[in-house]
Parts: structure tokens; C-alpha cells; sequence
């Protein structure tokens, strides 16, 4: 299982002219992607990380962005 | 001679310079470009202003406007006289009785387009492909180069199995020959969705679709010569590199044109989309025909304070508040003395983003004078400060208040702009008639002109009118226009260079069933010519005209 963490968080605009969060992410093996968080996504990452503001993410782990990306796929 | 310009600034649309010269037009045609001696019975003086071919719009929504307005307004008063609809996978036929509502469903969830107005401006009186272009053509101005859309195949044929699992090999047959019917019936080609998602936010039913399926209706495609048109994963470079290889192979294999959009320009990652243009230009090199649409406008960010917006995650007191709150907590929260005072601190240092807001739309008749001002307009007549003034408002109006933060993405004009100019790039993705609750998405064309070509030469006028003219009626397989050219169908735009522009954004109430839009005038663009007749004049409005007709595919 990689250890891949959030390395860094940035607001964007969304192709539906809301703002999106933006977490990169670093793998063990230096590789970096980039993940898109809509609300949904972003509130629950926040609430897992118990984090008060956006920078507080940084150093958490993917599993988690992917659990709260499951949450916002899961709000139907 | 039915129409003669005279004195134009003509730019043909092949990408030569521009040359002083007349256009004659006769039964709907070009007859002569040049010197033109005869009169017209209806005669156009030019003089000084430019004379170009009816811009394309190739990606667009206006499937269900085009059932109570043949004209797709705004679109033509922004010098556009061909468009696209029937994009990502969604369009209004073929579509049985039966499944009319779960349509409307996704209309109203990708499109924003309301309930009410498919309830009030909606005759249901066609099933079939052709029936429906027989029942949008009776009142045509604008001409429509419909796609068919894969979702609609699938609900056809599967019904609601479409929307849970891959189709038998005898239901893509069904699809395959229900896609023939509507190619021969006008269809220019087949759009698919890789990522859009239904009323309910399951995947709409193409994304059920495995490779074999996607393949088998491509094939049908090949032997019509008609275009794929996809929505890829545009949010992720990775797969947005691997659908472009995907696409190669499918264009490759049947031998047809394909494009997928929209491309965007990420800020944090310009490797990204040069990365994603360079294996578009490696592929296209070995043989492939695949073209990636880019929009011109920015992306701009509203919200309001009865929805958290992400807008303010690095703001710990405002996110909370927004966070965990309700209406009413956040209206205490903006009330109470001590906690304003605490919000106001903590984000004064980011003041020059408060003060660019734009207010777009509020409930109150006292505060509609400051609407389409900043904040830092409001705030001057007020007396007071943006920030200051973002609050009161949203006390004033319950949180009803809507903010825009303008020029959020896609909006680094020198990687944009060499983007638009690529030559293996196609200016679209405008999304006309689209998000109408959320943003306008018309006046993309004027933006191109007053952006890129006047303010940042990123290109030369008689490129940018080639990117939207012939550069786009040859993709697409748009025959006889495009191009300024005796023979030609007369489809003419007349606009002033120096003035060309889309005008500010702004909330009407236009749509059936007392529905509201966003929608932008335009400026500059004088006279639009469809099918050889004047449909719109910048001083008398739309005429009566209604020469829009069905085009497109390679017969």
C-alpha cells in the first residue's frame, strides 16, 4: 500500500463556475497527481482530517481522499 | 441580385488578408466576391467594418430552445449563424414516449435547463430523429447541425437498463441501426459522455458503455463519414492523454474525425495541457483526426452565502461559519458586532479579491441599482468598504445575495491564446444555451475578437475568423460554408473590428414558464445574414426572417 500524502491544497474554478478544491498529491516514488475535490468532497475531507482550514490537509494521507471523494459520489 | 455589400473590409475565412471588396447575393447564394457592379434590391454599406462568414458555434445546448425559439437567441446578435446542439451524449431525439421525463432530467441536471420550461414551452409531438428535425425546422433561422446523442440510443434500445449495465450484442445492433436512421435522417455525428451525470448524480446511461459498444456504433459513423464527439475527463490529465489515444485508435480504425471537450487551461499545471496537445499532435501526425475544443471565455466563480462555497476554506472563522452553519446561524454570525468584526479582520488582507465581486442578482427592489457593479463601486456609494458591503448585502437580501468572482481559470491569456491559435486546436466548447441558472454562456466569438485579437494579438483577425469558420465547417464536415466564395451558401457576419465584444453578463427572464437565464448582449456585430436574408441588424433587432436550415454531414 503506497503512503502517498497530500503535499499541497488550491482553490479553483469549476467548469460549472463553482470553486473546487485542488489537493496534490505525492506518491512514494516522487510522482505528483491532482485531485479534484467539488463541496461535497471537500467537507468531508475536512471533517476526516479535522481540519479548520484548507492548509490543514497537507500531510494527510489519500485514503482519505478517496473515502471523501466516495461521499460526495455516495449523497443519492 | 437579391443583397449586395458593398465596400467591405472582406475576410474570406481562408485565412488570407483581408481585401476591400462587395459581396453579391442572389437566391440565397454568393454569386460574386470582388467588384460587384449590378444593384441590389436590398443594398449593405460596409465601409469600414468587416465583412467575414457566419461564425460556427460547434458545441452548444440549445437542443430545447430550438423548440419555442428557432433562432437561439442569443446566439446570432453574436454573429454566430451555424450551431452544434445535441452534445455529451444528450439530445432530444430519438426519444420515446415513455422516457420524455427521465430526458427532462437530465436537461434540467446538466443543463440547468428548468422543469417548468420543458412543461410550458414543450409540445411532445415527435419519437424519431426525423421527426424532430421536421418539427424544429418550421421555424429555423438559425442553421443546426445537430448531433445525436449516445445516452439517448441507450434509453431507447435498453430503456432503463441503460443506466445500470453494458448492452447485449443484440441491443448494439438495435443501437447501431437506430444511429444509421438518424445519420440519414440529418444527424452530423454521435456524442458520448464520459463523465456527465444524471438527476439523480448516477452516470448517464453512455458511461455504462464498454469499448465494444462505443466501437460498433463508430463503425456505423465510418461508413457515413460523420464525427464522434466526446466529453472526456477534462478535470485529469492522465485519462484526458489516454481518451486522446483512444480516440486515435477509434479515428484510425473507422477512419472519422473525432473531438473531445473541453480542453481547459489549468494554471498550477501548464505541462498538462501540453502535454495532453502534444500526444493530440503525435497521434494526428501518425494519421489520426482528433480535435481538442477550447473555449475563449474565462471561467468565472458565483455563490452565494445560503450555499458554502469553497471560495472560502482558507478563511477558518468564515468557513466555519459557512461550514457547520444554517441560514440563520450565518445570518446571526454576519448580525452579531463581535463576530462581523472578527470575520471582517480576518479577511481584509483579501481585499482586492472583495472589491472585484461583481453583484449579478438580487431578490430586493432597493438594491437592483447595484446590480452588475463591484464591490468596490457599491462600497463608494455606500460609504464603506467591499467586504463591508458583501455582508450588509447578504443581511439586506437573506443571503440571497449572488456574487461573481470573475477570471478564476482558464484565464492565463498568453497560454489561452496560443492554445486558440494551435493549429490542431478547434475554438469551441461555449456550451451555448447551457448552466443558463449558473453563468452566459454566449458571446464567446465577440470575447475572441476583443481578447485575443485586439487587446492581446495573440492572432490576427483573419486567423481567429478562420478558426470559426472554415477551420470548423471543414472538421465538421459543413458543406458550402464557412467560406466567403461564390457558390457558397450566404451565411455573412458584418462587425466592427474595433468594437467587436460580448457585453456584460446579466439575469432575464425569458424562458417558458417564467424561467430566467444569464445572458450577455454583444457589441460591434452589425448585421448577421443567414441563407442570403438579414436575420439581425444591430439597430432593428431580429427580422422575420427564417431561412436556418439543417446542415451538415458528409453526404
Amino acid at each position: 500500500m503506497t503512503d502517498a500524502k497530500i503535499i499541497a491544497v488550491k482553490l479553483s474554478a469549476a467548469h460549472e463556475g463553482d470553486a473546487e478544491l485542488i489537493v496534490d498529491i505525492r506518491y512514494s516514488n516522487g510522482g505528483v497527481t491532482q485531485v479534484p475535490l467539488d463541496r461535497y468532497a471537500s467537507e468531508a475531507l475536512m471533517t476526516a482530517c479535522t481540519a479548520d482550514t484548507a492548509d490543514d490537509l497537507i500531510g494527510h494521507g489519500w485514503e482519505k481522499v478517496r473515502r471523501a471523494l466516495q461521499v460526495s459520489y455516495s449523497r443519492f | 441580385m437579391d443583397l449586395v455589400i458593398r465596400n467591405g473590409n472582406i475576410i474570406d475565412g481562408s485565412g488570407l488578408p483581408s481585401y476591400l471588396g462587395d459581396i453579391a447575393i442572389n437566391d440565397g447564394r454568393i454569386v460574386k466576391v470582388g467588384n460587384v457592379a449590378d444593384t441590389g434590391t436590398t443594398e449593405i454599406d460596409a465601409q469600414g467594418k468587416v465583412v467575414s462568414p457566419g461564425f460556427i458555434d460547434p458545441h452548444t445546448h440549445f437542443d430545447a430552445q430550438l423548440l419555442w425559439d428557432g433562432a437561439a437567441k442569443p446566439a446570432i446578435e453574436h454573429g454566430v449563424t451555424t450551431i452544434v446542439p445535441g452534445n455529451c451524449s444528450l439530445s432530444l431525439a430519438p426519444l420515446k414516449a415513455d422516457h420524455r421525463m427521465k430526458l427532462v432530467g437530465m436537461f434540467n441536471q446538466i443543463e440547468e435547463m428548468p422543469f417548468k420550461a420543458f412543461e410550458e414551452g414543450v409540445v411532445w409531438d415527435w419519437e424519431s430523429f426525423e421527426e424532430f428535425i421536421t418539427r424544429i425546422k418550421k421555424d429555423l433561422t438559425i442553421n443546426v447541425a445537430p448531433l445525436v446523442g449516445h445516452s439517448v440510443l441507450r434509453l431507447w434500445v435498453m430503456g432503463n437498463e441503460s443506466m445500470h449495465r453494458t448492452a447485449t450484442e443484440q441491443e448494439t445492433q438495435a443501437m447501431q441501426a437506430l444511429l444509421k436512421e438518424c445519420l440519414d435522417a440529418g444527424a452530423i455525428g454521435l456524442s458520448t459522455s464520459f463523465v456527465d451525470m444524471d438527476e439523480t448524480l448516477q452516470p448517464v446511461p453512455s458511461r455504462y458503455a464498454d469499448a465494444a459498444e462505443l466501437d460498433a456504433l463508430c463503425a456505423v459513423l465510418g461508413q457515413h463519414n460523420r464525427i464522434l464527439q466526446v466529453v472526456h475527463e477534462f478535470y485529469d490529465n492522465d485519462i484526458t492523454v489516454a481518451r486522446i489515444d483512444q480516440l486515435a485508435d477509434i479515428s484510425r480504425k473507422h477512419k472519422i474525425t473525432t473531438t473531445l471537450s473541453p480542453l481547459f487551461v489549468n494554471n498550477d499545471n501548464f505541462a498538462g495541457v501540453d502535454q495532453a496537445i502534444a500526444r493530440v499532435v503525435e497521434q494526428n501526425e501518425a494519421g489520426a483526426r482528433v480535435w481538442p475544443q477550447v473555449q475563449t471565455r474565462p471561467i468565472d466563480i458565483s455563490f452565494t452565502f445560503s450555499v458554502p462555497s469553497l471560495l472560502f476554506i482558507r478563511l477558518r472563522t468564515w468557513y466555519a461559519v459557512m461550514r457547520f452553519g444554517t441560514p440563520e446561524t450565518i445570518m446571526a454570525a454576519f448580525s452579531d458586532e463581535e463576530q462581523r468584526k472578527q470575520l471582517v479582520a480576518e479577511a481584509s488582507n483579501m481585499m482586492g479579491l472583495w472589491q472585484r465581486l461583481i453583484l449579478r442578482q438580487v431578490k430586493t427592489e432597493a438594491n437592483q441599482q447595484y446590480v452588475g457593479k463591484n464591490l468596490a463601486e457599491i462600497a463608494e456609494l455606500r460609504g464603506t468598504d467591499a467586504l463591508n458591503v458583501m455582508i450588509d448585502l447578504s443581511l439586506e437580501e437573506d443571503l440571497d445575495a449572488h456574487f461573481l468572482s470573475a477570471d478564476m481559470g482558464h484565464n492565463n491569456d498568453d497560454k489561452v491564446g496560443s492554445l486558440l491559435r494551435h493549429p490542431h486546436v478547434m475554438i469551441g466548447a461555449s456550451d451555448g444555451g447551457a448552466h443558463i441558472l449558473s453563468f452566459s454562456t454566449y458571446g464567446d466569438t465577440g470575447y475572441l475578437f476583443s481578447r485575443f485579437v485586439r487587446e492581446n494579438h495573440s492572432m490576427s483577425i483573419e486567423e481567429a475568423v478562420k478558426k470559426i469558420t472554415s477551420d470548423t465547417a471543414d472538421i465538421w464536415a459543413i458543406p458550402q460554408r464557412g467560406l466567403l466564395k461564390s457558390g457558397y451558401v450566404a451565411d455573412v457576419t458584418i462587425f466592427d473590428a474595433d468594437l467587436i465584444d460580448r457585453g456584460p453578463e446579466y439575469y432575464v427572464q425569458d424562458v417558458p414558464g417564467d424561467g430566467h437565464r444569464y445572458v450577455r448582449d454583444s457589441a460591434g456585430v452589425e448585421t448577421v445574414i443567414i441563407g442570403g436574408a438579414v436575420a439581425y441588424t444591430q439597430q432593428g433587432g431580429y427580422t422575420d426572417e427564417r431561412r436556418g436550415e439543417i446542415v451538415g454531414g458528409r453526404a
